[in-house]
């Protein structure tokens, strides 16, 4: 795995958020990393657990959206556990080909282990890789999805430069991230619930409350639908739209390469 | 978000349970496997596309590629595709349009046709065998009796509005009527057209 250095003294010292800390930028990867590792063996669960199943149903809106047909090569960037990345093995058939990509070892190996045993072979490779250095030639993928995993990449703008290159022309991208709710109220439960209850659930189940709490704090400092609308525009993709989920605690952006 | 993906997620659920589960329905989802199918109806604005895999079925309402088989037809037809015999006779009424490969559609009935729908099945690995049979018999009983019991009080509701009450018609009086309305219809017809012969003349 290529990790980015930074390249002078002076960058070393540039800063970026870890949830509501401000860290060094190349300290960033490392604890989320840390977050990740704790939280492997009990990503799935927890999953359904904090959203109540209905992660399942953003995930699928995104596969709807993501207009795959078969024999097309589609890159899961931060695919985690794998969810997406098991149907879009069966949608892209024999043809295709779906790159499961991730920084993190240990969900690579939690998603490569759960995917084989459900029989998703043949079409699928596992790549650990850098979000922000895609190791992939120019013009490679059909379409990018990466789904719950931006908000942990250190330096946003130059992900997205690095999907886009990878991407070929008229190939998309979709962002599946949270975001801001679109109603006040909503808001307000929202916080409640994820800087209250979430934390607690984390520490009953997964026996570690920080790395829940880091997951709300990131979801609050990841930028807002619009915000982010304009950085995937400014790295180059054209005609892009979002679509607000569950009020807007979760958005799907969609934006192309031409 | 729209209710598509629910809907989706649902019938891929359904049809997982029912078609991808039992051993014996292997050769039969064989013949099927890295088929599309597609079904539109009239009732929903997304088809729904049947995407069939060595492993599952996934169900998606946008598929932007090429389908082997797309089947337009209503939502209260689609029980009907359970029985293979009926597909001819479906499409000749006009209730089922085929376009592209008709081996799919026919294939997907077989299978629906083979599976059975048992729901002690799906409680046996719960509650053990004979407790699951014995509430699936139980459920199904309860359910005969809950149909006779609304049959019967529909009956009672009509007696006592068309015999007791008085406030609407029996179906024999009903039927009375409207013959009366056909006999004074034809009679209507027999008088205008004399009096169109008396005016010729």
């Amino acid at each position: 795995m290529e990790q980015v250095k930074p390249m002078a003294d002076e960058s070393q010292q540039e800063t970026t958020h870890f949830g509501f800390q401000t860290v060094a930028k190349s300290e960033k990867a490392d604890k989320v990393a840390d977050v990740f590792h704790s939280v492997a063996a009990k990503y799935d669960l927890m999953n359904d657990l904090m959203s109540f199943g209905i992660h399942r149903i953003w995930k699928r809106f995104t596969i709807d959206s993501s207009g795959v047909r078969r024999g097309q090569r589609v890159l899961d960037l931060a695919g985690g556990t794998g969810d997406l990345t098991a149907k879009f093995s069966r949608l892209v058939g024999d043809t295709g080909q779906v790159v499961l990509a991730d920084i993190n070892s240990s969900m690579l190996k939690m998603g490569r282990d759960k995917l084989r045993n459900l029989g998703v072979v043949g079409n699928v490779s596992y790549v650990q890789a850098n979000a922000e250095a895609l190791p992939f030639p120019d013009n490679y993928f059909d379409c990018i999805t990466i789904s719950f995993g931006l908000r942990n990449v250190t330096d946003k703008e130059k992900a997205l430069a690095s999907m886009f290159r990878v991407l070929k022309p008229g190939g998309r991208l979709l962002v599946l991230e949270f975001s801001k709710p679109v109603l006040d109220p909503l808001s307000k439960a929202y916080d409640a619930y994820s800087f209250h209850i979430l934390p607690r659930v984390g520490q009953l189940v997964a026996q570690d409350a920080e790395s829940y709490r880091y997951l709300a704090e990131s979801i609050r400092m990841h930028p807002d639908q619009e915000t982010l609308k304009a950085m995937m525009n400014d790295a180059g993709f054209e005609n892009t739209t979002y679509y607000n989920m569950t009020g807007g605690i979760v958005a799907l952006h969609r934006g192309f390469k031409f | 978000m729209r209710l598509t993906p629910l809907i989706t997620a649902g019938l891929e659920t359904a049809l997982n349970r029912m078609l991808y589960r039992d051993r014996s329905l292997k050769a039969a989802r064989q013949r099927l496997v890295g088929q599309v199918l597609t079904l539109r109806l009239e009732e929903l604005s997304h088809p729904l596309v049947l995407v069939f895999s060595e492993q599952q079925l996934d169900v998606l309402s946008d598929w932007q590629d090429s389908s082997d088989c797309t089947v337009i037809t209503q939502l209260k037809t689609l029980p009907k595709l359970r029985d293979r015999q009926q597909l001819t006779s479906l499409i000749r009424s006009g209730e089922l349009q085929v376009e592209g490969d008709l081996q799919v559609v026919q294939r997907f009935s077989a299978l629906i046709d083979l599976a059975e729908l048992d729901p002690a099945e799906y409680l046996a690995p719960w509650i053990g065998d004979i407790a699951a049979q014995g509430v699936s018999q139980a459920a199904q009983r309860a359910l005969r009796l809950l149909r006779g019991e609304v049959a019967r009080r529909q009956d009672y509701l009509g007696q006592t509005l068309t015999e007791e009450w008085r406030v609407a018609p029996g179906a024999l009086e009903l039927a009375w009527f409207s013959e009366e309305v056909d006999a004074m219809e034809r009679s209507l017809d027999a008088l205008t057209a004399r009096l169109a012969q008396l005016e010729a003349k």
